[in-house]
């Protein structure tokens, strides 16, 4: 059986990409669908959904399009989720490999940094970061990664000494490989499917972490996400409390398509291992 | 005499496999008496001894028959049978002390309370031999050595008083040492106790000094069973001859040549 | 009890250079900040002259070398003195420990609520793995696990106080209500339940799905197919035998967790105004006051120190092996 077919035989799996599809289809097709700006005002503030079918959701206080967030909000949730996740995953395995490698000293000092980063809570230190910096996209994933990529960073060492001492590696070093070389070469991408593995684990996270922060008004404020929609929203929650809700569930829906996607995933890479 | 056990034809297929593990297999097995199972790796032991013990995985399909005639009842596990597993280092919950462990069974089965089965608990590893056995019934699993593991195991399976003990490979994971001392302990304990021992080995030299009878199994179907010392003497089967010349080459001949009588 | 007192002795100890990298990079990464908290200061009092803000320099100590402040700061946390919070004009460890206790009822009763209910849910899903039961629980805490507490709080609030209006929708207790003792209490708790129950979800789902996996790795051991062969009752082999021993992984996770859910209040204490600890990042944040952020900062990772070695006490207790291999060297 095929790594694929052992995908499609998972509904996990499938229905997790599925929703994945339509997001990531909305987020790319988003300035198709609504061109412009979707912070500009639509129409009259505070429009009940399905009233209008120019505007089918409806309007916020402002009278801005909630379709149009809603489907930009996609966009920065997606695009946040995955960098801040890429980037996290990237300076674990870096660091893991790392130390797992060279053992001793290093692997000591290492692993204290790590400690460190596991100590003091994400958020706040993702809070910290925006604030000192400026709220931009790229500070926004920054933020985030730093508080993620210690999962990484322990699970690629844990591989990188569980597979160190296996054959092909003491046959590289007795090639004369550099140590580093065979790091790159041999052992990181041996100890990478059970990172992949947490990768969405790490993606959600970072979705939700980054609505956290724009709910709180630190993401950046040129952009719509659906953590500064359901913050908007808040100002109406009595009357209109749907403003708040309809973004939490395209957050929910997400996040859920991300962890589906990845037990589909993880099914398919255990599987392989198994047969191997 | 009437049968302790009597198994007929009795098959299992695993769930999601399509060969069966056990193939119309028909057996029976005296009150008192000891029986070994023997066969290479695969070959259907641990199936049979785990469709006595009701310890098949759901969803496998069972026919046949397995009988109690001497109960007069259906087994019931713990009070009737009591199982022993290969390794000793993971048939203990690793948590819990020993006497907690010992004593369970003998609480469920004897209608005994606690302060009571505690009590039978401290009696059995006198029994089965432990070093100061009033501070095993506090210690924990990892405090004791593989062969120590066994006979606790051994005392936790025998607790309340069952009429038969399934060993499944219980002396496979020890070293020799070891393993002669778990047999004799067997030994002394089911003929002490009058109960009946189904042991399961892949060591024809064991089986051939411990049973009474030795059962030969080969590719889920049970080929030849008989007296011991038929079965090693003049056995019927091919198969069975062949195992015995095989093992004869490897291991020591003049207990394979003099068997217990 | 000797095994686990020697446990938390080394890990105090190794926590030391840890909680070191965290005052020294936090010092650093605040070091990057554009503005100090006298300029959000003078920008709040509406500006001032350059010999106002020289003098608030030097008082701060701002005027002085990052490595000499670093080390000034090393120093005086040394003597529990977190320095001088610039936005309330006050000593900022009298500041944290004001807010502290708000936060820790959130977080402790968050905890018990996940841990009590995750674990019992993850039981009765994990006694009988593959059944409908599980099956639904396993869904159920999957669409749980994925829910923002902010968001999960605000929708509780729309029902049960804006909707239903049985519980307050904000604040710890009824302001000036005079109440005391049990009512006061009372009225306390009733103002946690939202909070609570929204910041509890998340972990209580991720209790409920580690304790069904664990049970259902559990099963396949020998030693619960030797519990079964004593013919054991169903409920003693689920209880005593398979979840005795699938709580170990979720009792580490508790403390894996601790970090994020000091973080997840953060959101939730601005969701519901309760004026605890987070609430206090979130203002430190924007008055910009870095040296009440560092405080905030260094004082979680303190808390989560602690906490962690409550939950190595609580793991030595529960696990009769922790520590048994340096007792026999
Ligand atoms: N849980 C299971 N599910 C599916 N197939 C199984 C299962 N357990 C055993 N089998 C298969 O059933 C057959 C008989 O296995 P069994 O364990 O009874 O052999 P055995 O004689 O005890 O071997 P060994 O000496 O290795 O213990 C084997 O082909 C095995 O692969
Ligand atoms: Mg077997």
């Amino acid at each position: 059986m095929s790594a694929l077919a052992r995908f499609r035989r998972s509904p996990e799996g499938v229905i997790g990409l599925a929703l994945l599809t339509v997001l990531a289809l909305a987020a790319l097709l988003a300035p198709l669908l609504f061109p412009g700006d979707p912070l500009r005002i639509a129409g009259p503030p505070l429009l009940t959904p399905f009233t209008d079918p120019a505007l089918p959701l409806g309007t916020d206080r402002l009278g801005r399009n909630v379709l149009a967030g809603l489907v930009h909000g996609a966009r920065a949730s997606l695009i946040v989720g995955l960098a801040a996740a890429l980037v996290a995953v990237a300076i674990g395995s870096l660091v893991g490999t790392l130390a797992g490698f060279a053992g001793g000293l290093v692997d000591e000092a290492l692993m204290r940094v790590v400690d460190a980063f596991q100590i003091v809570p994400g958020f706040l230190l993702a809070l910290a970061f925006v604030s000192v910096l400026q709220p931009t996209l790229p500070v926004v994933v920054t933020a985030i990664a730093l508080g993620a990529w210690t999962g990484p960073a322990r699970l690629a060492r844990a591989e990188v000494l569980s597979i160190r001492e296996r054959d092909y590696v003491a046959a590289a070093r007795i090639i004369g490989m550099h140590p580093l070389e065979i790091a790159l070469r041999e052992i990181l991408p041996n100890a990478l499917p059970p990172v992949l593995a947490l990768s969405a684990v790490i993606v959600a996270g970072a979705i939700l972490t980054e609505a956290a922060l724009s709910f709180l008004g630190l993401g950046d404020p040129n952009i719509v996400t659906w953590g500064s929609m359901i913050a908007e929203g808040r100002a109406v929650l009595r009357s209109a409390p749907y403003l708040s809700i309809v973004p939490g569930i395209a957050l929910v829906l997400t996040v859920i398509g991300t962890y589906l996607l990845g037990e589909g995933l993880a099914a398919m890479l255990s599987r392989r291992e198994r047969q191997a | 005499m009437t049968d302790l056990l009597r198994i007929e034809a009795l098959s299992v297929t695993y769930p999601r496999s399509k060969k069966p593990a056990l193939a119309s297999v028909s057996l029976s097995l005296a009150p008192g008496k000891k029986l070994a199972i023997i066969g290479e790796s695969g070959s259907g032991k641990s199936t049979l001894a785990h469709a006595i013990a009701g310890l098949l995985p759901r969803g496998s399909s069972v026919s046949g028959a397995i009988a109690w005639p001497a109960l007069g009842h259906p087994a019931i596990p713990g009070a009737d049978f009591g199982m022993v597993f290969q390794d000793p280092g993971a048939s203990l919950n690793p948590v819990l002390r020993i006497g907690e462990q010992i004593a369970e069974g003998a609480q469920r089965h004897l209608g005994l309370d606690w302060r009571e089965a505690e009590r039978r608990a401290l009696e059995l590893l006198r029994a089965v031999q432990i070093p100061q056995p009033e501070a095993a019934l506090r210690a924990y699993p990892h405090q004791f050595s593989g062969g120590q593991r066994q006979r606790i195991a051994i005392a936790a399976a025998i607790a309340a008083q069952p009429r038969l003990l399934v060993a499944d490979e219980a002396t496979s994971a020890l070293d020799t040492l070891v393993q002669a001392e778990i047999v004799s302990l067997l030994t002394h304990l089911v003929e002490s106790q009058d109960m009946a021992l189904l042991f399961v080995t892949h060591d024809i030299a064991l089986a051939a000094r411990l049973a009474d009878r030795i059962a030969v199994m080969h590719d889920a179907s049970l080929v030849e069973i008989g007296p011991t010392r038929a079965v090693i003497d003049t056995p019927q089967s091919a198969y069975t001859r062949h195992l015995l010349s095989t093992h004869i080459d490897l291991a020591d001949p003049p207990r394979i040549a003099r068997p217990a009588s | 009890m000797n095994r686990a007192l020697r446990l938390i002795g080394r890990r105090a100890i190794s926590s030391i250079p840890v909680l070191l990298i965290v005052v020294i990079g936090t010092f650093f990464l605040l070091e990057l900040a554009s503005g100090d908290a006298v300029d959000a200061y003078l920008v709040s009092i509406g500006g001032g002259d350059a010999a106002l803000i020289e003098h608030l320099r030097q008082s701060y100590g701002l005027d002085q070398s990052a490595l000499t402040r670093l080390w000034i700061y090393v120093s005086s946390l040394a003597r529990l003195d977190l320095g001088w919070s610039v936005a309330f004009n006050r000593p900022i460890a009298g500041l944290i420990l004001e807010r502290l206790p708000n936060t820790l009822y959130l977080m402790g009763s968050a905890t018990a609520l996940a841990f009590v209910f995750g674990t019992a849910l993850g039981i009765l899903a994990g006694a009988r793995p593959g059944s409908l039961g599980d099956r639904l629980l396993s869904i159920g805490s999957l669409a749980l696990y994925a829910v923002p507490s902010f968001w999960l709080g605000l929708v509780l609030s729309v029902v049960f106080a804006v909707q239903l209006r049985w519980l307050p929708t904000s604040g710890i207790e009824t302001i000036a209500s005079g109440k005391q003792g049990l009512e006061r209490a009372l009225d306390i708790i009733r103002h946690l339940v939202l909070p609570v129950s929204a910041l509890a979800m998340i972990y209580l789902a991720l209790f409920l799905r580690l304790m069904r996996a664990g049970m259902a790795e559990i099963w396949r051991l020998d030693f619960v197919r030797a519990a079964r062969a004593k013919g054991l009752t169903r409920a003693r082999i689920v209880l005593r035998h398979v979840a005795r021993n699938a709580l170990l992984p979720v009792i580490t996770m508790l403390g894996l967790q601790a970090a994020s859910m000091l973080g997840g209040s953060v959101v939730i204490e601005s969701v519901f105004a309760i004026p605890g600890f987070g609430r206090l990042a979130q203002e430190a944040v924007s008055a910009r006051d870095a040296p009440l952020l560092m405080g905030i900062i260094v004082v979680s990772a303190v808390l989560v120190i602690v906490v962690n070695m409550l939950i190595d006490l609580v793991y030595a207790v529960l696990d009769p092996r922790v520590g048994a291999s340096e007792a026999a060297s």
